[in-house]
């Protein structure tokens, strides 16, 4: 294995759910699925962390499950140091289970409460005959104060612990088999903050003491901030933005990460406070938005390459079109209040926050004419008028993780950052460099 | 947001400082957490922890009815024991096991009194049409309704516990071919199933223990495979999996166990049902010879004497059914109660 060669590689890795199921469904062959997982690339190098941050719902479970093919993924290839995890057979894949270690969500929930500590943490000793039978008492006390718990603790149940005792207890439990990979599942979203200091803490101590690689699931972006070396950004199936850690918080980066980092609270009672928040709601896997999934949502939609026009004003015109689409042939349904203005165009302009005079004389002429067809209650028209002369290619296009700055170690799919697309960044849009 | 707080608050990695909340040597805080906890309880520290088996256990005592009901089987069965000698003879000789005898008279012997005699002193019971000491029967005849009972369910839960585990767990087309099987049985009503099978098979002991075994593994199966469809999707079952533990393991040690609470119920409960069958079986002249001191059989022979107003010949042995039955309910309730300590069930039920 040559030294760049990373030590887990996801690629293409998709998983799909079949929506129906039934033995009907499987006669007649309703084929619904919903993608969870949508042709995911990741690296995870020998002794770092990747972070993977997310909304729920957005597939960093389905990726984790997949990858340690829990569940069969429906489409890629998962090398871990050079062979095909994704081809092995099942005795083959039980021998890899002692490299690469997996952690669930829930610590109260992933132990059997039928079974004593001991048999808990010794079943991956004994089913990997890691150390003999005679030993493994011994053995399961040493793991145990490896993660901070009294070796005494071996004859208790999982219901006599708290919530980050039993978090360690199944950290002890994967640590058993001695692997060098581990995926956390959200480690600690379900522990108290000092809990989730410790546990995080005790992670730390031991990835300095045993080597480890880790890929750490979670939906708190300052907890990723803290653990990762690296961060990987996913949204609807899909990474978006993935580069080292203090590139994703500080750099220039996708408008959705932009808005995770936003979110993270400051312990500082001077911080202003600037929140990108977020219109709308994550789409439905089942029925993802064409072009770039983050365009329904995105504050920093491109604009048409014809015109020069401002972000905010791209914005405006963009919620006047989602409107338009949502709405029936009524005027009504497009402005909120009935309007008792003989100017029905500049009421709309006024409820969408659209400037009465556009920068670009081509764009004015031709949002003047759609306002118009729709004021007279052709909304089809002015609908149609709209999405002709103000399509984005963020609705059309389907932008890719294409590397950004120097030393390739940051990716990003945004058309923001792809040179193909440069004619079309709002004319006030800061640049590249100072947008932070 | 200036550059120097995001810095400051989210790059820099290593320990998290915790302020009042020391993590102390392991050994000692873990030791005061979890005993502080386990005095409360136990007031005895080095107490290895009490188990689930042994809570059920406590529960189950604190239910007078279903302790009562546990008594009266234990009751029945140390007479069914004892009610006479067992011993197992050979060409040669002949080794006594149970060399007691509780039952005055031998249950197959003829003209121990008057024929069709009321209760006396000397026959508590009365006698049969034969002379037979009803008393000695109805003793003895514990023997073979309670082991029936208790066999016929065993056998049911050997062949319906797999199936319904290994139908359940993996699914696909192993779980349409069991289930599909139980669909097809749970097509026959259960009676008239056990008295094909009888009728095929003949009479006899094992045959009637069969017939209501085939007859009860499918509700075991189903109930089981039901419990086991949510169980496997447990984490503690995803972690095992990711352990790389073999599936034969998993199901013994993971899904089952966390599963066959309702079924070990069932199970109780059915062994009323069982016995209720098998006397059913007795009545309809299938279960076992007529002569035979079996509850269902004496009840059956005794019918016609009723209208002659000899009420003590079928009084007694279908008291005994009755008391018997009743008891395995009031004990199968109370395992349910005692397995569910959210008291779900217990609450439903009284609604």
């Amino acid at each position: 294995m040559s030294d760049d060669e990373p030590l887990l590689r996801v690629e293409g890795l998709e998983k799909e759910y079949a929506a129906a199921d039934g033995l009907l469904d499987r006669l007649f062959g309703s084929g619904r699925t919903v993608t969870a997982v949508d042709g995911v690339d990741l690296e995870v190098r020998e002794g770092e962390t990747l972070g993977l941050v997310g909304e729920s719902g957005c597939g960093k479970s389905s990726l984790a499950r997949s990858l340690l093919r829990l569940t069969e993924p429906t489409a890629g290839t998962v090398s871990y140091r050079g062979t095909d995890l994704t081809a092995l057979s099942r005795s083959e894949l039980r021998a890899v289970r002692t490299n690469v270690q997996y952690v669930p969500q829930n610590p109260g929930a992933s132990l059997n409460p039928r079974l004593t500590v001991r048999d808990i943490v010794g079943e991956p000793l004994e089913v990997h005959d890691v150390v003999p039978p005679s030993e493994r008492d011994a053995r399961v006390r040493d793991l145990l104060e490896t993660v901070g718990l009294a070796p005494g603790h071996a004859e208790r149940y999982p219901h006599e612990f708290s919530g980050g005792q039993q978090q360690r207890l199944a950290i002890a439990r994967a640590l058993a088999v001695e692997p060098e990979f581990v995926v956390w599942d959200e480690p600690v979203s379900s522990l108290d903050v000092s809990v989730q200091a410790q546990i995080l803490n005790l992670l730390a101590d031991l990835q300095d003491e045993f080597g480890l690689s880790y890929l750490f699931i979670a939906h708190d972006l300052s907890v990723v901030a803290h653990v990762a070396e690296r961060v990987a950004v996913m949204y609807l199936g899909k990474i978006v933005d993935v580069g080292p850690t203090e590139a994703v918080f500080d750099d220039p980066s996708h408008p959705y990460t932009a808005a995770l980092r936003s979110a993270i609270p400051e312990p500082d009672p001077r911080w202003e406070g600037d929140r990108i928040v977020l219109e709308g709601t994550v789409p439905a896997p089942s029925d993802c938005p064409s072009g770039c999934r983050f365009h329904t949502r995105c504050p920093r939609v491109l604009s048409p390459a014809e015109y020069d026009l401002a972000s905010d004003t791209v914005r405006a015109i963009r919620r006047l079109r989602k409107r338009l689409a949502d709405a029936g042939n009524g005027l009504e349904s497009v402005l909120a209040a009935p309007t008792t203005d003989e100017n029905v165009p500049a009421a709309i302009r006024d409820e969408f926050d659209i400037p009465p005079e556009l920068e670009d004389d081509d764009a004015e002429r031709v949002l003047a004419d759609a306002l118009e067809s729709v004021a007279t209650g052709e909304i089809d028209d002015g609908r149609a008028r709209l999405a002709s002369a103000f399509a984005t290619p963020c609705e059309t296009d389907r932008p890719r993780l294409e590397p950004v700055g120097g030393d390739g170690d940051r990716s990003i799919a945004c058309h923001r950052f792809d040179d193909a697309y440069a004619d079309h960044l709002p004319n006030d849009s800061e640049t590249r460099t100072s947008e932070r | 947001m200036t550059r120097e707080t995001r810095d400051r608050s989210t790059t820099d990695r290593g320990r998290i400082r915790i302020e009042g909340f020391d993590e102390a040597v392991a050994a000692d805080r873990d030791d005061d957490a979890v005993d502080r906890w386990a005095d409360g309880r136990t007031n005895d520290a080095e107490t290895p922890s009490r188990g689930r088996f042994e809570d059920a256990w406590r529960r189950f005592r604190s239910n007078r009815t279903a302790v009562l009901g546990l008594a009266i089987i234990a009751a029945l069965s140390v007479v069914a024991i004892f009610a006479r000698p067992i011993a197992f003879s050979t060409a040669e000789y002949t080794i006594t096991i149970q060399p007691f005898s509780l039952a005055p008279y031998d249950p197959a012997e003829m003209y121990v009194g008057p024929p069709n005699a009321g209760p006396s002193a000397a026959h508590p019971f009365g006698t049969d049409w034969a002379g037979r000491d009803l008393f000695s029967r109805v003793l003895v005849g514990g023997r073979f309704s309670l082991s029936i009972g208790v066999v016929a369910v065993a056998l049911a839960l050997v062949v319906g516990i797999p199936l319904g585990a290994i139908a359940g767990y993996f699914g696909g087309w192993i779980d349409e071919l069991v289930m599909r099987v139980v669909d097809i049985l749970y097509a026959f009503p259960f009676l008239v199933l056990a008295i094909a099978v009888v009728a095929v098979v003949g009479r006899g002991y094992w045959n009637i223990v069969a017939a209501l075994a085939l007859t009860g593994w499918i509700g075991y199966a189903r109930l089981l495979r039901g419990e086991i469809l949510s169980v496997k999707e447990r984490e503690y079952v995803t972690a095992a999996r990711v352990l790389g533990t073999p599936d034969r393991t998993i199901i013994a040690r993971h899904v089952v166990p966390n599963a066959v609470a309702p079924v070990v119920v069932q199970a109780t409960l059915n062994v009323g049902t069982v016995v209720l069958t098998a006397a059913a079986l007795g009545f309809l002249g299938l279960g076992l010879e007529p002569s035979t001191a079996e509850w269902g059989s004496m009840l059956a022979n005794s019918r016609d004497s009723i209208a002659a107003g000899h009420w003590h010949r079928t009084a007694f042995p279908g008291l005994a059914i009755f008391l018997f039955v009743m008891a395995i309910n009031l004990v199968g309730d109370g395992i349910n109660d005692a397995l569910d300590p959210q008291g779900e069930t217990a609450e439903r039920r009284r609604r």
